[in-house]
């Protein structure tokens, strides 16, 4: 028997000693832009109401407390639960502001920020959701409170309480089977390390002894710290909640400092058994089970009587940002993508990196919204992809990579697709950029016309209505997309000076060497055409369109920032001069919808573009605020009813008409 | 042996002769004397004055006062988050270029202040205080041809009163 419990003994030992020097992997996570609330902001109590509780506040018709906001004839009253920011740290405060006809007509403070909401994780395999925190960041109440409902002899005892041992195991043999624990707070922080999901007498006795020999190896407030970091709270889909910071933002989105009593008991009781009292399907057993923990409390003196009456009045009080229907998993594409140029994936698990991203939520979720009704507008059988960044910060704000929650292919980031007529404000860029003599009065000949290629043929284009206009002026082809006449321009520019001149905007020309690329003949995903409007909406500021504004460590130190940079020299103002024709075609062109059905007052600028048979539908377009790249088609690429201006303008225009 | 120790320090020298120039790229730069003072003295009869929102304005003291405090990073990141309220506000980019010569990017601060140049006012004070981080930021970056071109356009931010008869 002595020469088994040796090795036993050791082995034991072994494992308390890589649970006192265990280090948790914390996933870095990414947040949402924070919203900005001053005066003369444009902002609809709608999306402020949909901003509060993407955040988790409530809604109350009394005076707010921490979490809480009330909305009353116009005005909000808010009481932020505060953000630490790497620039600066936001307390938990007061705001109240007065919004009419859609801005911020007062607040108070005159500059507030509401808290980022978290869209992403950067997960281990096992999918652990966990931040730690140190033991007297956690409210006094629930330190006790957890000893008073889990493990009454916790400050005497030495990991193993025989007292419970006895009672539990009189009961089991009572019931011929295991009904109850008894293990210590000790006992059960062993148990989640050591991830036994078992109860038999042999892993009992196994606890047992890591548990006392894990007492002569750590104080009781360690144990207790390591406790609130490890224990496993419930499952938000396939990511499991772990330690108490992840708990208090996945059931109230609330920082810990900032629970009430109510709030704690409800966590303490829900480690009895997470998937049983979860308190999301089964609200009234979560409830019941609070109401035994809040009486234990006032048993045990944790709290008074004063306390346990308010708290038992109070209602669970769930966050509600749980049931909101967003999906940021597109979004967290880009930033993945954008993220890996400075750090390693294992640096993204591991470390707790905070990212910060340039997703505005309400944006995403109208973008949504409009992808998602994709079908309603047109063919079932067609596929969305949509972007929307900040026309001159050049920021991504949204991403819809499908129409459908289920698809799992980003189109907006992945899907190369010609982009038709969507290049020819490049074409007559480039012409007012590197021909002398060229303006948009200059003339172009719109007329049938034939271009010998490097392969020995030849290709004769034509109008997408099948006419030929004759001498017209370059402002006059372009908004009306005359194809004869932007390739007449295209070969006085050559096409090697064009392809170079596409170098400069970022995009590499890999084999097409045919006159065609005056018309679109390359491949494109929408995100990269997203960046190269970026250039027309920002006046030549921006050529990229960034997901990441800056990344910090959990201590706030800045690791990295976006940076702008360009590689381009236009001159403003013959973007300027493509911008104005591009606002002709939203009003005389063949984006006029957008002003006469859909009546968007802009001033709205932009370009239709549509491949052979309606493969690809094409519009991307912006006004002073917003830049939007759609793509509609079908992914066996094969042909759609659709041009530019009935298909992707379509969906364009519920955006732009949904976005304010 | 006597060749590998002559390659040795040939190797030290080369290396300290790096870390020599990398310094001395890294010039200190007072703003406020070579970029502030002297632009406010403009005396343009046309002063453009870009409207912001009082929160931008707030955040701009706040930026000033890090910088005072030589918390440059904490400054960008004050202005980059009053550029997302004003994202086109030529004061705010103005202030970034500035920042960012302080904190020796001058590349960031080139990007900025060609900004302000290509689309901020083009008269009174902003007008030359944004050329003059540009020439500033081009020197140092040893881009002689933009710092000349930046230095020349400093009087065209200058509209004189007319002559009184």
């Amino acid at each position: 028997m002595a020469g088994l419990f040796v090795p036993w003994y050791f082995y034991i030992n072994y494992i308390t000693d890589t649970i006192v020097q265990d280090q948790w992997d914390v996933p870095s996570v990414a947040y949402a832009r924070p919203l900005e609330l001053y005066e003369g902001l444009n902002l609809s109590p709608e999306a402020l109401t949909f901003e509060l509780d993407l955040l988790g506040y409530q809604s109350t018709s009394s005076a707010p407390q921490t979490g809480q906001y009330l909305f009353n004839n116009n005005t909000f009253t808010i009481q932020s639960k505060g953000f630490q920011f790497p620039d600066l740290s936001t307390p938990a405060q007061k705001i109240s502001l007065t919004i009419q006809n859609d801005k911020v007509v007062s607040v108070t403070p005159r500059l507030a920020r509401l808290e980022p909401h978290i869209i992403g994780r950067f997960f281990t395999s096992d999918f652990e959701n966990r931040l730690p925190i140190v033991l007297n960041a956690i409210p006094d109440t629930m330190i006790k409170g957890l000893q008073a409902v889990e493990d009454r002899d916790f400050k005497n005892h030495h990991g193993v309480s025989w007292f419970g041992i006895l009672r539990a195991a009189v009961k089991n043999i009572l019931a011929g089977e295991v009904v109850q624990g008894g293990s210590t707070i000790t006992q059960q922080l062993v148990k989640n390390k050591l991830r036994y999901h078992q109860t038999s007498f042999l892993r009992k006795a196994h606890e047992a002894l890591a548990a006392s020999i894990l007492e002569t190896k750590m104080t009781k407030a360690e144990i207790l710290e390591s406790y609130f970091n490890e224990v496993y709270w419930g499952q938000d889909g396939k990511v499991a909640v772990h330690g108490v910071v992840e708990a208090a933002q996945f059931y109230f989105a609330k920082p810990v400092s900032q629970l009430n009593v109510a709030d704690q008991a409800l966590l303490i009781g829900v480690i009895k058994g997470p998937s049983w009292y979860n308190p999301y399907r089964q609200t009234k057993r979560a409830l019941l089970r609070r109401d035994v923990v809040l009486d234990v409390w006032l048993e045990t003196g944790v709290i008074n009587a004063k306390q346990h009456q308010l708290a038992k009045k109070t209602p669970l009080g769930l966050s509600k940002s749980r049931q909101l229907k967003t999906n940021f998993d597109d979004f967290m594409d880009v930033v993945r993508q954008q993220i890996k140029k400075q750090f390693s994936l294992g640096d993204l698990k591991r470390d707790g990196l905070r990212i910060f991203t340039t997703m505005d939520p309400y944006v995403q979720y109208k973008t949504t919204q409009t992808a998602r009704k994709t079908s309603q507008w047109l063919d079932a059988e067609v596929e969305s992809a949509i972007l929307v960044s900040g026309a001159k910060s050049g920021e991504l704000l949204a991403v819809s990579g499908s129409k459908t929650a289920a698809s799992q292919y980003n189109r907006a980031l992945f899907a190369k697709r010609q982009i038709g007529s969507l290049i020819k404000p490049l074409v007559y860029l480039s012409g007012l950029e590197l021909l002398p003599t060229f303006d948009l009065n200059s003339t172009l000949k719109d007329m049938p016309l034939t271009v010998p290629t490097n392969d020995q043929k030849i290709w004769q284009p034509k109008n997408w209505d099948g006419n030929a206009l004759g001498p017209i002026s370059a402002t006059q082809a372009l908004v009306q997309s005359r194809n004869q006449a932007t390739v007449d321009l295209g070969l006085k520019i050559t096409l090697r000076k064009f392809i170079n001149f596409l170098k400069q905007m970022g995009i590499q020309v890999q084999r097409n060497r045919h006159p065609a690329l005056f018309l679109g003949a390359i491949e494109l995903t929408p995100f990269e055409v997203q960046h190269v409007f970026g250039i027309f909406s920002s006046r030549g500021a921006n050529q990229f369109v960034n997901a990441i504004r800056y990344v910090a460590d959990q201590d706030n130190k800045i690791l990295g920032r976006s940076q702008q940079s360009t590689s381009h020299q236009l001159a403003t103002q013959n973007i300027d001069s493509i911008n104005q024709a591009m606002h002709q075609v939203t009003t005389e062109g063949t984006a006029r919808k957008l002003t006469s059905t859909f009546q968007l007052s802009g001033p709205l600028f932009g370009k239709t573009g549509t491949t052979n048979a309606g493969k690809d539908s094409w519009y991307a377009g912006f006004d002073h605020h917003y830049l939007a790249t759609v793509w509609v088609g079908r992914d066996d690429n094969r042909a759609t009813p659709y041009s530019g201006s009935n298909g992707a303008l379509v969906l364009w225009g519920h955006l732009f008409k949904n976005l304010y | 042996m006597q060749n590998h120790n002559t390659n040795k320090t040939l190797l030290a020298a080369l290396m300290a002769c790096l870390l020599f120039t990398s310094c001395s790229n890294r010039k200190v730069v007072d703003v406020d004397e070579t970029i502030r003072d002297p632009s406010a003295e403009n005396g343009s009869l046309i002063q453009v004055n870009p409207m912001i929102p009082n929160a931008v304005s707030l955040l701009l003291l706040e930026s000033d006062e890090l910088v005072s405090q030589g918390q440059a990073t904490q400054a960008i990141l004050t202005l980059k988050r009053a550029l997302s309220i004003s994202p086109g506000s030529a004061l705010v980019q103005q202030h970034l270029a500035e920042v960012y010569l302080v904190e020796a990017a001058y590349k960031e601060a080139m990007y900025w202040s060609t900004l302000v140049v290509n689309q901020g006012p083009d008269q009174g004070e902003l007008c030359e205080r944004s050329r003059r981080t540009q020439a500033l930021a081009a020197e140092l970056l040893g881009q002689v041809e933009v710092q000349a071109r930046a230095l020349e356009s400093i009087d065209s931010c200058t509209t004189a009163k007319p002559a009184q008869y």
